[in-house]
């Protein structure tokens, strides 16, 4: 898959609000909006199936290449998620 | 089965019923006197991602369930495992596995180079209340069998005990254990034609991977006799027939490092040439899951050893954390994060 089939440029902003409206639909513990300093375990309780879901979501949302499970663990807040996000797409051609 | 009246319970129509059904009819159910229905309907519709109409119809085809209603329960590993093999592509299994088993597809350099992972494990009793005198026992993370190390670990609270790997300690706040270690691979292969033999014939029987009560697997005659296998049953089965072909072999338990934090045992056999090798048929089943997982994953996991794997000092089925409280053992609740250093992710872009 390449994110050249994706035809909607991403801002860093929209990636931003993308992100954590992802997060914000897994999270079990979400009692406030998502910030990107929340951390995925510690303050949103997100176990590892729901990290696997999230990375998956983040892959079809923002048609990503695979993203690998060494890069999602080492992801251990939204913040980081935004970066691998933007990375992502840097790394496949299409700055977000 | 009257397929029109039950279409009406489904809403919309989905079209997999036929590939639901099928996995239904291959289930092999968790033994009744093994069966924990703790799992409730909505909970089952969140593991299947399916509609509550194909729950329904999977309850009619044979997947075991307590109770009806918002009462209905199901045993976790039913569960899981008809998701894994439904064929749906939507189950929660089915997209965890799929995406925890990415790495077999990746270079074969990739499965043996040097990682490093830090593991961070809480232990709880499992009970209502913890009873008098709590006894904590973690199995110490060995990677130095496996050619690594451990940089660094912390076990709290209280005064820690060491003894033939297992760390033990006493106290009534829930220990933590963190511990951040190198693994390392080594590529092999075996070189007696017995044993290759004896493992080529285990692993043309096709075994089914599922997931079952400890329980139940470590009596491997039954459960490879009904088809199906894991890490346990197939390692115990294994040191058996390796053992008496005059063999020294021992199976060993561990863990898979990724983001499932998968408990795994697998066999250890001194080979003609005097070396020790690890031999890890359920990994090598695993990699033939995996989507774009090349045939040599298999090979790899027939004599290597693997950096995605962490040795403890204990064998097959013998539980890696235990609990005794109120003097007797207590259930553990446990809650496991492994994390991968980003220097992998370095060292791998820099082949």
């Amino acid at each position: 898959m390449s994110v050249n089939e994706n035809p909607r440029p991403e801002t860093a902003g929209s990636v931003r609000a993308r992100v954590c409206e992802l997060v914000a639909e897994l999270a079990p513990d979400r009692k406030v909006a998502v910030q990107p300093s929340d951390r995925l375990s510690e303050d949103l309780g997100l176990d590892s199936i729901r990290l696997i879901e999230l990375a998956v979501g983040l892959e079809e949302q923002f048609t990503l290449p695979h993203i690998d499970d060494e890069r999602a663990m080492a992801a251990t807040s939204v913040a980081d998620l935004i970066e691998m996000v933007e990375a992502l797409s840097c790394e496949d051609g299409h700055p977000a | 089965m009257n397929t029109a009246a039950h279409r009406t319970r489904l809403e919309p129509a989905v079209p997999e019923i036929g590939r639901w059904l099928a996995a239904a009819r291959q289930l092999i159910p968790v033994p009744a006197d093994h069966r924990s229905t703790t799992v409730d309907r909505r909970a089952a519709l969140e593991i299947l991602r399916c509609p509550p109409g194909i729950l329904d119809l999977l309850v009619d085809n044979g997947l075991p369930s307590n109770g009806t209603g918002s009462e209905q329960a199901f045993d976790w590993h039913d569960l899981f495992n008809l998701g894994l093999y439904s064929g749906s592509g939507s189950s929660q299994p089915e997209l965890t596995f799929k995406f925890a088993l990415r790495w077999m597809s990746g270079p074969s350099a990739s499965w043996l180079s040097a990682r490093v992972w830090e593991m961070d494990m809480t232990v709880a009793c499992g009970r209502d209340r913890c009873g008098d005198d709590p006894v904590w026992r973690i199995a110490k993370p060995v990677p130095e069998l496996h050619g690594g190390h451990v940089i660094e670990w912390d076990l709290r609270p209280g005064a820690v005990q060491e003894r033939d790997g297992i760390l033990e300690l006493t106290g009534a706040t829930a220990p933590r254990l963190r511990i951040t270690v190198q693994t390392l691979g080594e590529r092999m292969e075996l070189v007696s034609p017995e044993l290759r033999q004896l493992i080529r014939t285990f692993m043309d029987r096709n075994l089914r991977w599922v997931r079952m009560p400890d329980a139940v697997l470590r009596r491997p005659e039954k459960a490879h006799a009904d088809g199906v296998a894991n890490c346990i049953s197939a390692s115990l089965e294994l040191e058996q027939q390796i053992a008496a072909a005059g063999y020294e072999v021992r199976t060993r338990m561990g863990w898979i490092m990724g983001m499932l934090d998968i408990e795994h045992a697998w066999i250890e056999v001194r080979d003609d040439d005097g070396v020790v090798k690890a031999v890890d048929p359920v990994l090598a089943l695993l990699g033939r899951m995996a989507p774009g997982a090349p045939a040599d994953f298999c090979d790899a996991c027939l004599g290597s050893r693997l950096s995605r794997v962490l040795p403890t000092g204990l064998r097959a089925g013998e539980p890696l954390t235990q609990h005794e409280c109120g003097g007797s053992r207590a259930p553990v609740d446990r809650r496991v994060s492994i994390r991968a250093r980003r220097e992998n992710r370095a060292v791998e872009h820099a082949r």
